[in-house]
């Protein structure tokens, strides 16, 4: 039987935005099971980086409760969410954005440093993570030096170094040509299958949501799995 | 530790687009700490000789005045012996000063001055009188004789052995003040460190006027113990115990306007350095908002890898105390530096006026010396850091308050 990883129960979402109240998620509730790939889909404003940032203690529902591993993230604070996505989550973005400042080596092993790992051994796993993503020789480059497609590999690695249960995934090609896009997208379907993590991804790509376990429709707040 | 890390890269890094800002901010702060330094020695020991020579030369340490009735039953020699016994008192010397006018009948010029009467003694103890006064020519004055300060002879055209007649106001008897005058032989003239006490003062001997100005108007002036002389209040105690009717004046009592304008003009130039500063500020806090601006995608990529809210706080407060730091460290080190060599700077620097005019400046000649006053370096150096740490709060705050991931997703 597999393990119950994360639970939205009847999770709602509003902004105000001056006297409109905004309602961009409605009574969501779902389960992510440990070891599955999720794919969440939907047009842009449907709510979709919402729920992402929710279920990664980004942000908090107007009502309802999201539950990781049974602790519920609503009742945490600052610093034990903070502690939460630094162990368990890992994030790639659409816009790849790394720390212009730091090599790719230290952009990758900066969260296990947050974490309190010790530079070495935090170096160690971070070289390992870039060799395997094919960016042994371009570890020591800056941001500005490397290409979309490596740089995106970069946050894949980052997302991986603290060894997270649960991997959230926004858009990650996004912001790629084709090429790009099909090798990253295989990389982290592997990667995610090699590690055996969990995948939780928003993606307008068919293609890539159909690789996944499971895919979900975000539309008019709701969310219904498709076949 | 990542955190200071990540301040000093946001500093210094050679990908950080901005950060030309943060090396004028430091050599602002460097040049300021300097400026600050230099200036305030050069002050602090331009006004503490100033005010060695006004407590020695003209005012003493402690005054001290009796009223009638003590100074008609006690002897002066009692009172001075009396007074000689407090614990914390060096040398007492009986003295009055009063307004006077002067003629000089060889160059037929007059002027009014201030006649000192004062035990000759004075010339030869070690006092810090003797130590600051110095006879240029002619002999200590004796009976009836005068000694003149050099730029008050030079304007009265006064040349040793020189009558000098001198007009007092004396008790008459048919009116209360009545001038008198008295000739005196100008027997010398002497320097203080003082130009005004010189330009304006003769001194006499006071044992043979003793009786024409009898005892009431007369005054002690005290010579207190080296490590005394800063904490007067403790001798004021010791004499108004032995004197209750005494009135007891420090220096810096007796000095009051002079010694104000000195904090005052000391206070100024403290509020014009700091201005210096506030436009440092001011700088700092647009670099720190233009990069914190530049940043907070970064910043909410840290917050999503688990750095807590109140890092981009820190970083950005970490960077200003970084960079003042630094900043005020080479700007101490310079000015220690350059407040020990004073004289060479300036000496140099003359010599380079020197090559385009052909002309030595005074000021850049004159002997200058510094005094560094730790105590003062930390609070100022504490002082921008505060300011800097201000600067840059009102600078990010908006910011601060703002959760990154909103701006990373609309932005």
């Amino acid at each position: 039987m597999t393990e119950d990883l994360m639970q939205f129960k009847q999770v709602s979402k509003t902004y105000q935005s001056g006297d409109t109240r905004l309602l961009i998620l409605e009574d969501l509730s779902f389960t992510i099971s440990r070891g599955v790939s999720i794919a969440v889909t939907g047009k842009s404003g449907s709510g979709k980086s919402t729920l992402l940032n929710i279920a990664g203690g980004l942000d908090r529902p107007t009502t309802g409760s999201v539950t990781f591993l049974g602790d519920t993230l609503g009742a945490m604070n600052d610093r034990e969410l903070s502690e939460f996505r630094n162990r368990h989550i890992g994030f790639v973005f659409q816009s790849h954005i790394l720390l212009d400042d730091f090599s790719a080596l230290e952009n990758v092993y900066i969260p296990a440093l947050i974490g309190g790992s010790k530079r070495k051994v935090a170096e160690h796993r971070a070289v390992e993570l870039l060799e395997r993503v094919g960016l042994a020789d371009r570890m020591h480059h800056r941001p500005q030096k490397l290409s979309g497609g490596e740089r995106q590999r970069v946050a894949i690695c980052r997302a991986l170094i603290n060894d997270p249960d649960l991997i959230i995934a926004d858009e990650p090609t996004g912001s790629l040509d084709e090429e790009s896009s099909t090798g990253i997208e295989r990389l982290l379907l592997e990667l995610v299958q090699e590690e055996q993590k969990t995948l939780l991804l928003v993606t307008h790509d068919t293609q890539l949501a159909r690789q996944c376990s499971t895919v979900y429709l975000l539309h008019n707040r709701t969310m219904r799995e498709l076949a | 530790m990542f955190t200071v890390r990540l301040a000093w890269r946001y500093a210094f890094s050679r990908s950080n687009r901005h950060r030309s800002a943060t090396w004028v901010i430091l050599a602002g702060i460097t040049v300021g700490m300097l400026a600050i330094i230099v200036m305030l020695s050069l002050m602090n020991s331009l006004q503490s000789d100033l005010l060695d020579q006004v407590k020695s030369i003209e005012s003493f340490h402690v005054q001290v005045t009796f009223p009638s009735e003590t100074s008609s039953q006690i002897s002066v020699d009692e009172l001075i012996e009396s007074l000689q016994q407090v614990p914390q008192v060096s040398q007492v010397y009986a003295h009055v000063n009063t307004q006077v006018l002067l003629q000089n009948p060889s160059s037929d010029r007059s002027t009014t001055a201030r006649l000192r009467i004062v035990d000759s003694r004075i010339w030869d103890d070690e006092n810090p009188f003797s130590e600051r006064a110095s006879l240029l020519r002619g002999s200590i004055p004796g009976s009836y004789e005068l000694v003149s300060g050099s730029s008050l002879a030079m304007k009265l055209g006064m040349g040793l052995g020189d009558s000098i007649r001198m007009t007092v106001l004396a008790s008459g008897r048919a009116v209360v003040l009545a001038p008198s005058t008295l000739t005196f032989e100008h027997t010398g003239t002497f320097r203080t460190g003082l130009p005004e006490f010189d330009n304006t003062t003769v001194i006499a001997d006071i044992d043979p006027l003793l009786d024409a100005i009898g005892p009431k108007r007369i005054t002690y002036g005290l010579y207190l113990n080296d490590r005394f002389v800063d904490r007067s209040d403790e001798v004021v105690r010791e004499i108004n115990q032995l004197y209750p009717d005494a009135t007891v004046r420090t220096w810096q009592q007796v000095n009051s306007a002079f010694y104000s304008a000195l904090t005052l003009e000391k206070v100024l130039m403290y509020l014009f350095l700091f201005f210096m500063f506030v436009i440092l500020g001011v700088n700092m806090k647009n670099a720190s908002s233009r990069l914190l601006h530049v940043k907070q995608r970064e910043l909410a990529v840290l917050r999503a890898v688990g750095s807590q809210r109140t890092l981009a706080t820190k970083v950005f407060l970490g960077q200003t105390v970084i960079v003042t730091l630094l900043g005020e460290a080479l700007g101490i080190i310079a000015g220690v530096v350059a407040g020990r060599h004073i004289g060479t700077i300036f000496s140099w620097m003359n010599s380079v006026q020197y090559l385009f005019t052909r002309r030595n400046n005074i000021l850049l000649s004159y002997p200058f010396s510094t005094q560094v006053r730790p105590l003062e370096i930390a609070v100022i150096a504490f002082s921008v850091l505060a300011l800097a740490l201000l600067f840059t709060y009102a600078g990010c705050k908006r910011l601060f308050k703002r959760e990154p991931m909103e701006m990373l997703y609309h932005d």
